[in-house]
């Protein structure tokens, strides 16, 4: 089997393995299966199956891939295309000069992985794909093996990154130049519309959300970390409504928190804050309900500040009044569907006068009713599911109370939304920074009150009080469910300290890859600037790449010199000014061997034109034999002795 | 396709003064030559839209392979560089050839460090060495010789693609040696009468020594020089070639009395230099310009062939 061959199968399998979350299990595998099928063939050349059955078989993949990823996802379909045209390219690849278009071809696709993955991993398996093409290249030049085609692609790799770093760092950050389409990759465990009547799981990923750190203020848990607020109800479901966008001016009352929050990728473009939130990092926006959100870079971990008036209530913004519109939006609510609910609300109404003890009978009702918190609820998929869950099941997790208590409180004339985002996080020893994972989302209620402001309703504090201290792997009584209900992954294994161990400083390594790498920007660039040579950051900058070229040239200078140098054997160089004399003079005859020239052949001639020279020539050939010949060591005052006979002897 | 002459005559100056010239010599800085091949050119493509892409995403990670990208074009020109620098050549011999046949130049390489995939081509002659390392290694390169004259070695390009083919490293070596491509030999009668096989003149032909007009079972006692190895080789079977002799004892091969076109009767002349070198018979030659005198043996011939081949 050719080693070219193997390189790009190895770099195309190592592409699809980390794209292979991305597309359907169907599509990956048949990609895996052509590769394979290559690299079978790849044997013997001549079974190599040929171009227009190749393009055959390429066309049925393609229909596949349009019927399993559709055209809406345009960047999925993109590259899926991509990789599937390199691998049939390679499938039927016979001649050199198609395997190094395949080798070129497999560079850009082992990019594209960058749009969905960008963590420590991701990066390392880019640098061996890299190593792998140039192996591919090398073996097409020279047939070499194995051994030497690594060793000569890492080799060049390492010599490389240093230059590839420079100009990472130096070079200025330019804006994208035209917007691109978002390659939807990033997956939330928060969906815009909250109907939880329909999952029986929850729970199941383990996948980091953000990570916090505090820079004012301390993180005291309950922490409620908000990212969206549903305020639209219709069908048992609540729904995000358009919302205004600050201006920055705004004001939410004296900061309680600051923190730098680092976010991965998501499939919406929500971000996550404490109580009332704002944020000035460039690509943030801020809403009129102290939400955050990016306008762009969704596919992308992005690092912010926000500054939050935390709880909420305390927000100076929205305690005595609530415009116009917010008014309405947060009380109209369906008189028709859930009639037991309706009933529920009037009866508490008439019962009790005012709306905070009504909101505090409401609390009662949960807790004497037996309600239970779970992760895996029955499906109450019926017209009435808030009825059905309200008093037939009375199990279900943060999303059945959020979305039953909104509508219960709303039904009471007050206005109320539901909420959702992620509750608590846990601490990291190490760096004081609170991570979120995707099984702290959670839901929960915000009613308004004249004076008081938005409070919070949560229903599953009733039911679960231990949720509400840090996050759920935390809590005890429901670490068996969560065990249970969560696929399989790191946090599975953290009962095993090993495992726990290797995962806390796996994600420790993946914070400072992306703390130091993927959010490297301009800013960053310029406080680098700063930090090093303080002052301008532009002049600087030009300052640091000069210096790099410089540097860089010095080096190649001094190489050259060494290699040079040692080129040279004692006394060559007097011997090679005489050669000079001797052809400026006319006494030697200028002709390309003259290096291989004995020195007597070269002072003979010269001690016969000028005699009056001859034994200054003489004491040279003397000394020169002397090192040459007999290879003894040339001692400083013979090298002296030597350049002064020379200067004579050329006078 | 051939550039026009003044080019051909600036690039001839251009590489004297760069000192390609000699029988000895050892690549330096200014005899070598870098340019991208059209893969180090998609190369440069790719890292530009690995750029582009990187930008619009505002993706880092992006962006580091790209310039990674970039920064492989650099270091793959110097590491093709310092594969070719230090490689010493020097000539060893030119074997002669004849037309429509094959001359070949002998040299001999060696490097201060080790060179890796040097090809080297002469007009249409082609050889590669996968290593050179400081043990003198003989090159031959086998020239196909298209046309009959004298003339001297071509420039020989020493070209590597290493390591990875993004860029071709190259430089040239001119020879200073002549070398003659002999008339490709056509068989044909001499015109002229002093030197006429036999049986122009109605006698019987006899059994001799010309060209092999026909090959023959060996018969005991027939003269050894005569067997034609290259069957027995073959076929382990003993053959014989049969010749026709010349009648006269000597020879004279005049291109004057010989008809048809110059080419034409230059092969002619080369066609009976052979046979008659093989017959032993001494021949005299007269060319336009240049008489060769009678003489016999194989130098003889070689100098005639020779100068066959230097007419022009």
């Amino acid at each position: 089997m050719r080693l070219v061959d193997v390189c790009l199968a190895l770099v195309l399998f190592s592409v699809m393995a980390q794209l292979f979350v991305e597309y359907p299990l169907m599509y990956g595998a048949a990609l895996a299966l052509v590769t394979l099928w290559g690299l079978a063939s790849a044997v013997d050349a001549r079974s190599k199956p040929s171009t227009w059955f190749g393009n055959l078989v390429a066309m049925g993949t393609l229909a596949v891939l349009l019927l399993v990823v559709g055209v809406s996802e345009s960047v999925l379909l993109f590259v899926g295309l991509y990789v599937q045209s390199v691998c049939f390219k390679l499938l039927i690849a016979r001649k050199d000069r198609q395997y190094r278009s395949v080798a070129l071809l497999t560079l850009l696709a082992t990019c594209l992985v960058f749009l969905f993955k960008q963590d420590l991993l991701a990066s390392v398996l880019a640098m061996i794909n890299l190593v792998l093409v140039l192996m591919a290249l090398f073996a097409l030049v020279t047939h070499a093996d194995m051994a030497p085609a690594a060793k000569q692609a890492s080799i060049s790799v390492l010599y490389t990154l240093p230059l590839g770093l420079v100009l990472f760092m130096v070079l200025p950050r330019l804006p994208a130049f035209w917007q691109l389409p978002s390659t939807g990759s990033a997956k939330t465990g928060l969906a815009t519309e909250v109907n939880p009547y329909s999952i029986s799981q929850l729970a199941d990923s383990d996948e980091l959300v953000f990570s916090a750190e505090f820079l004012r203020g301390t993180p005291t848990m309950p922490l409620y970390w908000r990212a969206m607020v549903h305020e639209g109800y219709q069908n048992n479901t609540w729904r995000v409504l358009p919302s205004r966008e600050l201006n920055g001016d705004d004001d939410f009352g004296p900061a309680t928190h600051i923190m730098s929050i680092m976010a991965e990728p998501s499939a919406i473009p929500w971000l996550y804050g404490l109580g009332a939130s704002f944020s000035n990092t460039q690509i943030l926006k801020t809403t009129e309900d102290g939400l955050v959100k990016r306008s762009r870079l969704l596919g992308q971990t992005v690092q912010y500040e926000v500054t939050s008036v935390y709880p909420l209530s305390q927000s100076a913004a929205f305690k005595e009044t609530l415009s116009e519109e917010s008014l309405r939006a947060n009380t109209s609510i369906s008189k028709t569907d859930n009639p037991k609910a309706i009933a529920l609300a009037h009866s508490l109404k008439n019962q009790y006068g005012s709306p905070k003890a009504q909101i505090a009978a409401l609390w009662q009702y949960y807790q004497n009713n037996g309600f239970r918190y779970t992760l895996s609820p029955p499906v109450y998929n019926q017209a009435n599911a808030i009825d059905a869950f309200l008093f037939e099941g009375r199990a279900g997790f943060c999303g059945h109370y959020a979305n039953a208590t909104a509508f219960i409180i709303r039904q009471l004339g007050i206005p109320a939304r539901v909420v959702s985002g992620y509750l608590g996080g846990e601490p990291d020893e190490s760096t004081g920074r609170i991570k979120v994972y995707q099984y702290d989302a959670h839901a929960w209620v915000e009613y308004w009150q004249p004076g008081s402001g938005w409070q919070r309703f949560d229903a599953t504090a009733v039911v679960a009080p231990d949720r509400l201290n840090g996050s759920l792997s935390q809590s005890r009584s429901l670490e068996q469910e969560f065990q249970d209900n969560l696929s399989f992954g790191f946090r599975k294994l953290s009962n095993i300290a090993m495992f726990n161990w290797l995962r806390l400083h796996l994600e420790q390594w993946d914070y400072e890859w992306t703390h130091w790498v993927l959010s490297f920007d301009n800013d960053k660039q310029n406080s680098l600037f700063n930090r090093i040579f303080g002052g301008d950051s532009a002049l600087s900058r030009a300052g640091v790449f000069l210096g790099a070229l410089l540097a860089s040239a010095f080096i190649v200078a001094v190489l050259v010199l060494l290699a040079r140098k040692r080129n040279y054997k004692p006394l060559d160089k007097e011997l090679l000014t005489l050669v000079r004399f001797g052809i400026k003079t006319g006494t030697l005859e200028p002709s390309a061997d003259l290096s291989n020239r004995t020195a007597s052949q070269i002072l003979t001639p010269l001690m016969k034109r000028y005699p009056n020279k001859q034994s200054e020539c003489e004491a040279f050939l003397t000394l020169f034999n002397q090192i040459r010949y007999k290879e003894q060591p040339l001692s400083a005052s013979q090298q002296t002795a030597a350049r002064r006979l020379i200067k004579t002897i050329t006078e | 396709m051939t550039p026009p002459k003044f080019i051909r005559r600036w690039f001839e100056q251009f590489l004297k003064s760069r000192a390609h010239f000699g029988n000895q010599l050892r690549l330096k800085h200014k005899q070598i030559y870098v340019l991208p091949t059209p893969l180090g050119g998609l190369l440069f493509m790719t890292a530009c839209l690995i750029l582009v892409l990187g930008i619009n995403y505002q993706n880092n990670l992006i962006l580091l392979f790209a310039y990674l990208c970039f920064g492989l074009f650099i270091t793959n020109i110097l590491h093709g560089y310092l594969n070719l620098v230090n490689l010493s050549i020097r000539f060893l011999n030119v074997s002669d050839g004849t037309a429509g046949e094959h001359y070949s130049v002998q040299f001999q390489c060696h490097a201060a460090r080790k060179v890796r995939m040097v090809h080297f081509h002469l007009q249409g002659g082609h050889a590669q060495k996968a290593l050179f390392t400081q043990n003198p290694e003989n090159i031959t390169l086998k020239v196909p010789a298209k046309k009959r004259g004298a003339f001297n070695i071509p420039r020989i390009t020493i070209d590597t693609l290493y390591p990875f083919g993004f860029f071709r490293v190259w430089s040239y070596v001119h020879f200073d040696a002549k070398v003659h491509v002999y008339p490709s030999p056509v068989k044909a009668a001499l015109n002229d009468q002093t030197a006429l096989p036999t049986d122009l003149d109605g006698e019987k032909p006899v059994h001799g020594d010309e060209d092999f007009s026909e090959i023959r079972d060996y018969q005991k006692g027939e003269p050894i020089n005569r067997i034609s190895w290259k069957h027995f080789a073959r076929n382990r079977q003993l053959l014989t070639s049969e010749f026709i002799s010349y009648q006269s004892q000597e020879c004279v091969l005049d291109y004057q009395s010989q008809s048809g076109s110059k080419e034409h009767r230059l092969s002619v002349l080369a066609y009976h230099v052979y046979a008659l070198e093989r017959t032993g018979t001494p021949f005299s030659l007269r060319l336009p310009g240049q008489t060769l005198a009678l003489g016999q043996g194989h130098h003889h011939s070689i100098n005639a062939l020779r100068a066959l081949s230097e007419v022009t």
